[in-house]
C-alpha cells in the first residue's frame, strides 16, 4: 500500500545568481513498512527532497511551482501552517545528520522527549516521564532513567543520535525521514544505529526514507532505492536489482566508482566532468555532458520515466 | 561497558567546574565593579541608617557649612546635609536605572526576537523603526518626551526608556538571526512546535548572554542620563535628592562652596565606572574567542 506518493515536485531557489532548479519533477513512492534509500551526490536534491515532504525549506527563496505530496491520501501541499504541524513529529518525523548540534543545548534529553510526546499525546506528567524513559530503553541507552537527566553535552555522537531518534519516534509516526543519521558517526557505532533504527521500524512498521550518499549503507538496510541526479531521480528498483542490473548510465558509474570486495576491480571507472550549476542546467537530460552513451535526442529532450517492469524504473533515453 | 559518572553533585562543585565563573573570579576589574555595586546597594537598602540627616531636613543655622566631622560632606544652601542627600540619592539612582534597563529589555528583546524570527516585512518595519529611534541623539528625544508627558521620575524612566531600547532589539535580532539556522531550531520546527514554542524554548536562552552584558553596560548611561534630566531641571523636583538635581543646586556654588556639586558627581562617577567594570568583565567571560589569563 502506498504511503507516500510524490508527484512531479517542481522546487526552484531564487537566488542571487538567478533561479535554481533544485527539483525537477520528482515522483517517488513509499510503500507502508519499506525503507527506500535515496542516494546522490551532494548537491543533488535529495535533502531538499526529504525536507520538502515536512515543507521545513525556507520560503523564500525556496518554492515549490509545481507537484503535489501525497501522504495516506492527503495532498500536504495543500496544509495549513497549522495542519502541518499536528503531521510533524506526530505522523513524519524527520532526524538529521549531526546529532551533536541537532538537540536543544539547553535543556536535558528527557525533556525534550517529554516535549515531543507532550506536543502531540499529552498524558500527564508521569506517565509521560515514563514513555520517556520507554523511549530511551527503546534505543539501547543503557541506564535511561537517569540518563534522561543529563544534557545533550553529556552524551557521545552515537548516544545523541539514538536520543534524536527517540525524541522523533516517541509519538510512532508512521513515516521516518532520516537525512544522513550515520554521516557523522564512525563506522562501528553508524552499525549500531541502524540497526535501532532497523529493528524500532520492524516494531512500529512504520516506512523510512533514508537519504544517504553512502551505498554500502543502501545495501546493508534498504528494500528500494532511488537514485537522484541534479535534481531528477534517474533510477529506482529494488536494491538487488539495483545493484545486479543498474541502467542508467549515471547509476553505472556511480556503481562502477565504489571499490567492493566481492569483485575483481583492477580500476574504480570515474564519472568525466562535474555537477552542472543548477542555475543553468543542461537542456534535454541533465546528465548529457557527462554521459558516454549521449546520443542526439538527450540533448534536446528530458527523458521520461520508463518502467522496465517489477518497479524498475529508469529515465533515460537508451531504453525508449 | 562502563558508564560514566553521572551522579548529582552538588551546586558548588558544579560552579567552581563552571568556565564562565572561572574566568569571571579571575577577572579584577569585574570584582572591583562587583564589589562597589554590592556596596551600592547596601548603601541605598540601608540609607535611614546610614544618613545622619533626612534628606530634607533643613537648618538655616547651618547654611553652606563646609566639610567636616559633623557634615561630612558639608551642607547646602538650605543647610542640609549633603551626605544624607548624596546616599539618599543612591536609591533614585539604582531605582531609575534599573527600572529603565528592565523596560528597555522587555522591549528591544520582544522586537528583536519578532524581527529577527519572521524576517520579512516584519523585521523591515521593526528594524526601521529600531534604525530610527536610534538615529535621534537620545538627550534630545527625551527632552522631547518630557516635554511633551510633563517633568518628574517617572516620565525620566519613561523617556530613557523609550529612547535606549534600539540596541537590546538589534542585538536580540542579529543573534536570533544566527540561531534560528540551526539544527536544533529545525528538529524543533520538524516534531512539530509552534513558532511561540521555537521562540521561548530553543531562542530565548540564547540570546540570554549579549543582553545581560548590555544590559549592565546600559546602566551607567541610564544613571548619567537621569542626572542629565534632572540637572536640567526636568528630571526629580525639588527636595528630591536626585544625584544630577543636587549637582544643580550647587552649581551657583561653585565658587563658594564646591563641595556641594562635587560629591554628587564623585558619586555617578564612581556608580558608573563600577558598572562599565563589570559589564566589561562580563563581556570577557561569555565571548568564547578570549581567554582570561
Amino acid at each position: 500500500m502506498t504511503l507516500l506518493e510524490i508527484k512531479n515536485l517542481h522546487l526552484q531557489f531564487n537566488s542571487d545568481e538567478g533561479l535554481a532548479l533544485v527539483l525537477d519533477g520528482i515522483n517517488l513512492k513509499v510503500q507502508k513498512g519499506e525503507t527506500l534509500g535515496l542516494v546522490g551526490e551532494s548537491g543533488c536534491g535529495k535533502s531538499v527532497t526529504g525536507m520538502s515532504i515536512l515543507q521545513l525549506v525556507p520560503t523564500p527563496p525556496g518554492e515549490i511551482t509545481q507537484g503535489e505530496i501525497i501522504f495516506d491520501g492527503e495532498n500536504l501541499l495543500g496544509k495549513s501552517t497549522k495542519e502541518m504541524r499536528e503531521i510533524r513529529g506526530r505522523k513524519i518525523a524527520m532526524i538529521f545528520q549531526d546529532p551533536m548540534v541537532s538537540l536543544n543545548p539547553v535543556y536535558t534529553i528527557g525533556n525534550q522527549i517529554a516535549e515531543a510526546i507532550d506536543l502531540h499525546q499529552p498524558k500527564g506528567i508521569s506517565s509521560t516521564w515514563e514513555g520517556v524513559v520507554d523511549s530511551l530503553a527503546s534505543v539501547q541507552i543503557a541506564d535511561p532513567a537517569s540518563r534522561a537527566h543529563n544534557y545533550p553535552h553529556q552524551f557521545s555522537g552515537g548516544m545523541c543520535q539514538r536520543g534524536m531518534i527517540a525524541m522523533m519516534l516517541s509519538c510512532r509516526p508512521s513515516l521516518l525521514i532520516a537525512d544522513e543519521p550515520t554521516t557523522a558517526l564512525d563506522v562501528t557505532v553508524q552499525a549500531q544505529v541502524l540497526k535501532v533504527m532497523a529493528d524500532l521500524q520492524k516494531e512500529l512498521g512504520m516506512a523510512v526514507i533514508l537519504i544517504t550518499h553512502n551505498i554500502g549503507v543502501v545495501a546493508e538496510t534498504c528494500d528500494r532505492v532511488a537514485v537522484m541526479y541534479a535534481g531528477n531521480i534517474v533510477e529506482t528498483a529494488d536494491v538487488e536489482t539495483l545493484f545486479e542490473n543498474p541502467q542508467h548510465p549515471y547509476t553505472r558509474g556511480l556503481l562502477g566508482s565504489i571499490p567492493r570486495a566481492d569483485r575483481d576491480m583492477n580500476e574504480l571507472t570515474i564519472i568525466e566532468g562535474s555537477v552542472p550549476n543548477l542555475t543553468k542546467p543542461p537542456q534535454g537530460c541533465r546528465f548529457h555532458p557527462r554521459c558516454k552513451e549521449a546520443m542526439d535526442i538527450c540533448r534536446q529532450t528530458k527523458p521520461t520515466d520508463l518502467d522496465l517492469g517489477d518497479g524498475h524504473i529508469v529515465a533515460c533515453h537508451l531504453y525508449g | 561497558m562502563t558508564t560514566p559518572e553521572t551522579k548529582p553533585t552538588s551546586f558548588w562543585v558544579r560552579l567552581q567546574a563552571n568556565r564562565s565563573w572561572r574566568k569571571f573570579i579571575r577577572h579584577k576589574p569585574a570584582l572591583f565593579g562587583l564589589a562597589i555595586i554590592i556596596l551600592l546597594i547596601l548603601i541605598a537598602a540601608f540609607a535611614p541608617a546610614i544618613a545622619p540627616f533626612g534628606y530634607e531636613t533643613q537648618d538655616f543655622s547651618s547654611i553652606r557649612l563646609e566639610p567636616g566631622a559633623n557634615h561630612l560632606f558639608g551642607t547646602d544652601k538650605f543647610g542640609r546635609d549633603v551626605f544624607s542627600r548624596v546616599v539618599y540619592g543612591s536609591r533614585i539612582a539604582l531605582m531609575v536605572a534599573s527600572l529603565v534597563v528592565v523596560i528597555e529589555l522587555v522591549i528591544g528583546v520582544i522586537l528583536g526576537m519578532l524581527a529577527g524570527y519572521f524576517g520579512g516585512w516584519v523585521d523591515s518595519l521593526i528594524s526601521g523603526f529600531t534604525d530610527m529611534v536610534w538615529a535621534f541623539p537620545p538627550l534630545i528625544l527625551a527632552l522631547g518626551f518630557i516635554s511633551a508627558i510633563g517633568a518628574g521620575l517617572v516620565n525620566v524612566v519613561v523617556a530613557i526608556a523609550i529612547t535606549g531600547w534600539a540596541p537590546f532589539a538589534r542585538i536580540t535580532r542579529a543573534k536570533v538571526l544566527s540561531m534560528k539556522e540551526r539544527e536544533f531550531v529545525e528538529a524543533g520546527v520538524a516534531i512539530g512546535e509552534t513558532d511561540f514554542n521555537i521562540l521561548i524554548r530553543y531562542l530565548l536562552p540564547t540570546i540570554l548572554a549579549p543582553n545581560l552584558v548590555l544590559a549592565t553596560l546600559t546602566i551607567p548611561a541610564a544613571i548619567l542620563m537621569t542626572s542629565a534630566l534632572s540637572f536640567l531641571g526636568f528630571g526629580a523636583q525639588p527636595p528630591s535628592p536626585d544625584w544630577g538635581a543636587i549637582l544643580n543646586e550647587g552649581r551657583e556654588f561653585l565658587r563658594d562652596a564646591w563641595w556641594i556639586s562635587t560629591f554628587p558627581g564623585v558619586a555617578i562617577l564612581i556608580t558608573t565606572l563600577a558598572f562599565n567594570f563589570l559589564g566589561d568583565g562580563l563581556r570577557d567571560v561569555f565571548d568564547p574567542k578570549q581567554t582570561v589569563k
